[in-house]
């Protein structure tokens, strides 16, 4: 059933290119991307608990990272490797000391982290180009043929996008991902079990920054131009949003999220410009952000496993035939004794 | 330098005043609070659109300051009463929710255009060598009063006891007859009316502007870290250190760095010392 559903969904995102138009494809391709970053942070909250607000600050730093080292004469592809090292050691230095804290420090460090970086990218301008942004850094190719345009990148992003679904779902399965879980369930009760909490803890958010920052890597490469305002703490938030929706503790969760709130997002933007004609686009805005912060207080009280979570939850009973305590009490009733 | 540190100490209360707010409803609920800077805004905006249809300016704020109550009342039993129990990633998360709800609200209701709020008397004042507006000192007043109530509130009245108790032992305060959950809806329309009052008495010389929330809820959540945050005088100590600092910053780094150095700071602080600069308490290692 649930391979069935992930071959159906392989299909469909294969079908694609050559039923859409542009705009559909190039909309696919943001939708891997988020999803990519939105992979990574379902690594950390659904394992270990924890929130980062910095994951489009690491998907930024991934970005620039990439786009400017490609500037700088550096083959592109090993740009995209060099992404992930700075980003990783971003992450180490925030979440080597505030991991060693109980209570929700890494949220409140992400936070502080997003801000800098957003500063960072909009003043450092030798670097980062200010901001104006960063482009002219060459593009991917593969031999002679140039990986440019929503098609090729529509493939691309999909690929590394169901690699990392892969990676991410061996990981939870991996003796670390228990650790992980096991972490969030009692810190205490795990390292009474020996699991080195700390060291777990700072893999997990290292890895979840070091996916966002590939993510930014290809993103700079697909739109070829970056600026700051891609990747401010709205972003972060965001990503969160998608997160959220899907499910966090699901593997297919965030892409799921990803879509929903890319699709919701264009639809809403065109009720925004019908409901409001005189300044379409803040309307359009405000409505996304209502709607999307209204959205996340409910799937939260509600389906707390978000969307995907909550589905496979449902079909996991149906499938066991498991017995509700309604079922039950009517069972007793007919077998009393007469 | 005089210039830098009085305007310092205006912005600084404001941060202190928001600071104070979310460690009332952190320290009674246990909720990381993110939507403590759009209750600021929500004061802010109530204020002007009371002013702009005709009341008079100190019974628009009065007002303002009980709309901002309301919308941390409202977002108390709506988004989070039910999940009480559901642990602090989720109520984080919800926390967030709220905050972009309430922006986007604002956009959609208000605009995106800055309005403008009338200082509540003109003119400049002469301290020594320094020429400060006389906002900045109706915001230094402002703040000392609501500290000065603040103090009553928890040391001389029983609800201020029943707030203290429930926020030291939740257990022990419902086993005297304190309702916890009643305790909650207290702190948060507590809280949430101090962040209006400091949104509106800073909407004079910012202007109230549908994201300034976003803005002011770090800072004043930067604030409540540098005390600690379970500490109200702390929290207090912060928010003014934390304008000054910005406020002498300015003056030697470039406008663009201004948020990099309050951040900064949060960073730092949580390196070194997580139980705050003037935080007594301290965290679990």
């Amino acid at each position: 059933m649930k391979r069935g559903a992930a071959a159906a969904l392989a299909l469909i995102v294969c079908a694609v290119p050559f039923a859409a138009n542009a705009y559909v494809v190039s909309m696919l391709v943001l939708i891997a991307l988020s999803g990519i970053a939105a992979l990574g942070l379902g690594l950390l909250m659904g394992t270990v608990g924890e929130i980062s607000l910095a994951q489009a600050a690491f998907m930024g730093i991934g970005a620039y990272a990439a786009a400017s080292s490609a500037h700088a004469g550096l083959n592109p592809w090993l740009s995209i490797l060099v992404a992930p090292v700075v980003v990783a050691a971003v992450a180490a230095f925030v979440g080597y000391p505030t991991l060693r804290l109980r209570g929700h420090y890494l949220t409140l460090a992400t936070l502080g982290l997003g801000v800098i970086a957003t500063v960072f990218f909009n003043e450092v301008s030798s670097v980062t180009g200010g901001p104006q942004g960063l482009g002219d850094f060459g593009s991917l190719q593969v031999g002679s043929y140039v990986l440019a345009g929503d098609k090729p990148f529509y493939g691309l992003a999909w690929i590394a996008a169901g690699l990392v679904a892969l990676g991410v779902r061996q990981f939870r399965a991996s003796a670390r991902g228990r650790a992980l879980r096991a972490i969030a369930a009692s810190e205490t009760a795990a390292a009474a079990m020996g699991v080195s909490v700390r060291v777990r803890k700072l893999e997990a958010f290292v890895l979840s920054a070091v996916i966002a920052g590939f993510a930014g890597a290809l993103y700079a490469f697909y739109v070829g131009y970056i600026t700051p305002v891609a990747f401010g703490f709205e972003q972060s938030v965001l990503i969160v949003v998608m997160v959220v929706l899907g499910g966090a503790a699901t593997t297919l969760g965030p892409l799921v999220g990803a879509f929903i709130y890319q699709i919701g997002s264009a639809l809403l933007a065109v009720l925004g410009a019908h409901l409001v004609t005189d300044n379409a686009q803040a309307a359009s805005a405000a409505l996304q952000v209502t709607c999307f912060g209204l959205l996340l207080v409910v799937v939260v009280r509600f389906l707390p496993s978000g969307l995907v979570g909550t589905a496979g939850e449902v079909l996991a009973r149906r499938r066991e035939h498991e017995p509700r305590v309604r079922d039950l009490d009517a069972a007793r009733v007919r077998t009393k004794p007469l | 330098m005089e210039q830098f540190i009085v305007s310092g100490l205006a912005t600084g209360a404001i941060y202190a005043l928001i600071g104070v707010g979310f460690v009332v409803i952190h320290n009674v609920t246990g909720i990381i609070n993110f939507a403590q800077g759009e209750f600021a805004m929500s004061g802010a905006f109530a204020a002007v659109i009371f002013y702009e249809h005709g009341l008079p300016l100190p019974l628009a704020c009065l007002l303002a300051a009980a709309v901002a109550a309301l919308v941390g009342l409202v977002t108390w039993y709506a988004a989070l009463r039910g999940a009480a129990r559901s642990g602090p990633v989720l109520q984080i998360i919800i926390t967030i929710g709220v905050s972009i709800a309430l922006r986007g609200l604002a956009l959609f209701a208000l605009g995106s255009s800055p309005r403008a709020l009338p200082a509540f008397s003109a003119g400049e004042v002469h301290l020594g060598n320094a020429v400060v507006a006389a906002q900045e000192i109706w915001i230094l007043g402002i703040a000392v009063v609501l500290m000065a109530l603040l103090w009553l509130l928890f040391e001389k009245t029983r609800i201020g006891a029943a707030l203290l108790a429930a926020s030291i032992n939740r257990d022990a305060a419902r086993l005297m007859g304190i309702d916890p959950l009643r305790m909650s809806a207290i702190a948060f329309a507590l809280g949430a009316g101090l962040a209006g009052i400091a949104g509106f008495v800073i909407a004079p010389v910012t202007f109230a502007t549908y994201d300034m929330g976003l803005s002011l809820g770090l800072k004043g959540f930067v604030a409540a870290v540098l005390g600690g945050v379970v500490s109200i005088p702390g929290a207090v100590i912060g928010g003014l250190s934390l304008g000054i600092l910005e406020s002498l910053g300015t003056a030697y780094v470039p406008s663009g760095w201004r948020d990099a150095i309050a951040f900064g700071i949060l960073l730092l602080v949580l390196f070194i010392r997580p139980q705050g600069v003037f935080g007594r308490t301290t965290v679990r290692v």
